[in-house]
């Protein structure tokens, strides 16, 4: 099993020369040159960034990465996965594509069906990965693309698909000679990537992020498919009885839970460990064995905008995995040596796996 | 002549279906103890109603219960949720009764929610003629369009993946301005692109077409949709209303908040339906249109763009009398 990983014009080509070396053995990059930033800024970003400093910005800068990448016998995607694109853009982005169709990118990553149409119209015959844009939840969605068209190369599995359901179109990848690509670690998400259609960028924050989501109120329902008729014959006092024993209901367990489940004494030492641990923002590493096992193809780290000594070390944690013959979930704990960080919370996949 | 848009109510819940009178019915005017108690559902399903009563009357001068061609019946975020065979026949049956057409509404599936949808499909195939299935996923497309030739695909609001953000639903969003020399233009054409969608191309329009894709759906939205951008979409265009879908995700907050020591309670999990007891609220610093976390997903209300999106409409409104969990 491979390791991609993103990079950008904030890695140094020593920092990538090092991350090849610590185990990376694909890359993806993305490219956002003035003709686009002038034009769309970077909230309309051409890829599923829309920050400066994830970017590639000039066309040198970009053919010297890709010869880097490639001088390490590395292989290096571009990615072009917006959701959607009108037709001014899907013209500026071909035109940029050709201004730099000698610099040899190995594939594209892509997710918007219309855009993967228009570049095989403009004869782009490079590989093509389906992007977690792409929603590629079940075996037909496979089918779907793999009948459809060309040149696709691997289907990068949504986030949120238990490993159980991995299993299934795993199965049925292996089968029919379809290649997959998982995600790893970080770049974890509550809410669906294909399926978000909130902004992004740090202009205006993730919506998944900002203190109107972190602060959400829970609210009971008090009423279900017959409520005009309810309100008609009942007191209102009753619906407040109601409201206060559903709501009730779940902060008591809740409340009970907390009192039942201390948190654990943490050391010093793991403490420190679980601060960095943390910026990880979930991990699947006990989820590798059974990705080699099914024949998943790539894990993906996407380690842009993250410190270049603790990519280097969820890299060489990430390595140490795969090629470990049978890397049983206590395996992967211990290399974490955290059970704090290992305790659930903080899982990529579902945990503990169904049998 | 003026727009005229067709109105089809779409319905999640099978019991709001059987009772349509009361689903659509305006009531009294609840007092103001019950104002303080209803959720913004509950709330939204009276003022749209009126709404909407007083538009069909003053424009098409009709009575919006008189007008109704057609009823949407499904799931569009949580394959739990998708209806079981027997709702399906209920509804169809009702449709057929008072001659409405039938619309089944499907959301995004793992390989357990295709095996579902097979069952339905199996049915609408062989038991109706040329029902239409709203498609908010590419597999189930394929399924459609390969294996079910009695069944017409619709392009559902989740392939259309146009921004939106309740944030910036009434104060507008930042723009970062780093390394732009222009924003004035930036701020422009990101305005018209976001008025856009890839469905401009005609290459994808003609791979929709040969899918067996005949219309397309599309959230009422507060970027304020031009008609003439709509026109090249080459496909007529239904708007959702008063709910637009924002987000969703397979594992459901609502189920894991109710769960003390869950982080996350993924689709795959059995369910105790608890998008049927509990939401999510919101508060924010801005301005912004109501927004709820029913279900699995976020919906935001728009009933006060109507006018604009009414007079545009020369399709279907997708009238959502309640936020279609």
């Amino acid at each position: 099993m491979k390791i991609i990983a993103g990079i950008s014009n904030a890695h140094k080509p020593e920092e990538i020369q090092a991350y090849a070396k610590a185990g990376v053995d694909e890359f993806f990059v993305g490219y956002i040159p003035r003709i686009w930033s002038d034009e769309y800024g970077w909230e309309l970003s051409s890829n599923r960034r829309e920050t400066a400093n994830y970017q590639y910005r000039s066309r040198n800068d970009l053919a010297n990465v890709v010869d880097l990448i490639h001088a390490q016998k590395k292989v290096v995607y571009l990615t072009v996965n917006a959701h959607e694109y009108n037709t001014q853009q899907s013209k500026l982005l071909i035109r940029i594509l050709n201004d730099i169709s000698d610099i040899e990118f190995d594939g594209f990553i892509i997710s918007n069906v219309g855009m993967l149409l228009e570049l095989q119209k403009n004869g782009f015959n490079q590989v093509m990965n389906l992007s977690i844009g792409v929603g590629s939840n079940n075996i037909e969605t496979l089918q779907f693309f793999r009948n459809n068209f060309e040149n696709i190369g691997r289907f990068i599995l949504p986030r949120k698909l238990t490993i159980s359901e991995i299993e299934k179109i795993s199965g049925y990848a292996r089968e029919n000679d379809i290649r997959l690509e998982a995600f790893g670690m970080a770049a974890f998400c509550v809410f669906n990537d294909e399926f978000c259609f909130t902004w992004h960028g740090p202009s205006n924050k993730c919506f998944c992020q900002s203190p109107m989501y972190e602060f959400r109120e829970m609210r009971p329902l008090l009423f279900d498919t017959n409520w005009k008729k309810e309100i008609a014959s009942e007191q209102v006092g009753t619906f407040y009885q109601r409201q206060f024993q559903i709501g009730s209901e779940v902060e008591t367990m809740r409340r009970e839970y907390i009192a039942k489940h201390p948190k654990a004494n943490i050391s010093a030492s793991e403490m420190r460990k679980m601060h960095v641990l943390a910026s990880l923002n979930k991990c699947g590493l006990c989820a590798f064995q059974k990705f080699k096992e099914w024949g998943i193809e790539a894990v993906k780290l996407p380690l842009r905008g993250q410190d270049f000594r603790g990519n280097i070390a969820i890299i060489e944690l990430a390595k140490k995995v795969i090629d470990q013959p049978n890397a049983t979930p206590k395996f992967c704990q211990d290399l974490m040596g955290s059970p704090n960080f290992c305790s659930g919370s903080n899982c990529y996949y579902d945990y503990p796996y169904p049998k | 002549m003026k727009n005229q848009f067709d109105l089809y109510i779409y319905l999640s819940r099978i019991e709001y279906v059987l009772n349509l009178e009361e689903t659509l019915k305006i009531i009294p005017k609840p007092g103001p103890e019950f104002v303080e108690i209803l959720d913004e559902n509950l709330m939204m399903n009276q003022l749209s109603l009126t709404t909407l009563s007083d538009f069909m009357y003053k424009f098409y001068g009709i009575n919006y219960n008189d007008g109704i061609e057609g009823i949407y019946f499904g799931q569009e975020t949580c394959e739990n949720l998708i209806p079981t065979l027997k709702h399906v026949q209920q509804a169809v049956e009702f449709c057929q009764n008072k001659k409405y057409q039938f619309t089944l509404v499907t959301p995004y599936v793992s390989t357990k929610g295709i095996d579902r949808l097979k069952k339905l499909f199996d049915y609408l195939n062989q038991e109706t003629s040329d029902t239409e299935v709203l498609v908010n996923d590419f597999g189930v497309l394929h399924l459609i369009s390969t294996e079910y030739p009695n069944l017409k695909p619709v392009l559902g609001r989740l392939l259309i993946k146009m921004k939106r953000d309740p944030r910036f639903s009434l104060t507008g969003f930042d723009i970062a301005n780093v390394d732009i020399p222009n924003l004035k233009k930036v701020e422009k054409n990101q305005a018209g692109a976001l008025q856009a969608s890839t469905l401009e191309l005609q290459a994808y329009q003609d791979f929709l077409k040969e899918k067996g894709i005949e219309r397309v759906a599309i959230d009422v939205l507060t970027q304020e949709l031009d008609p003439k951008i709509l026109k090249k979409w080459g496909f007529p265009v239904d708007f959702y209303w008063p709910w637009s879908y924002i987000t969703s995700s397979r594992s459901c907050a609502i189920a894991a908040y109710t769960q003390p020591g869950k982080e996350s309670h993924p689709t795959d999990e059995p369910c105790k339906y608890q998008c049927r007891k509990y939401e999510f609220n919101f508060r924010s610093d801005k301005k912004m249109f109501q927004t709820v976390f029913r279900g699995n997903a976020v919906w935001m209300a728009t009933r006060t763009l109507y006018e604009k999106y009414f007079k545009m409409a020369s399709g279907r409104l997708i009238y959502e009398p309640y936020i279609p969990v």
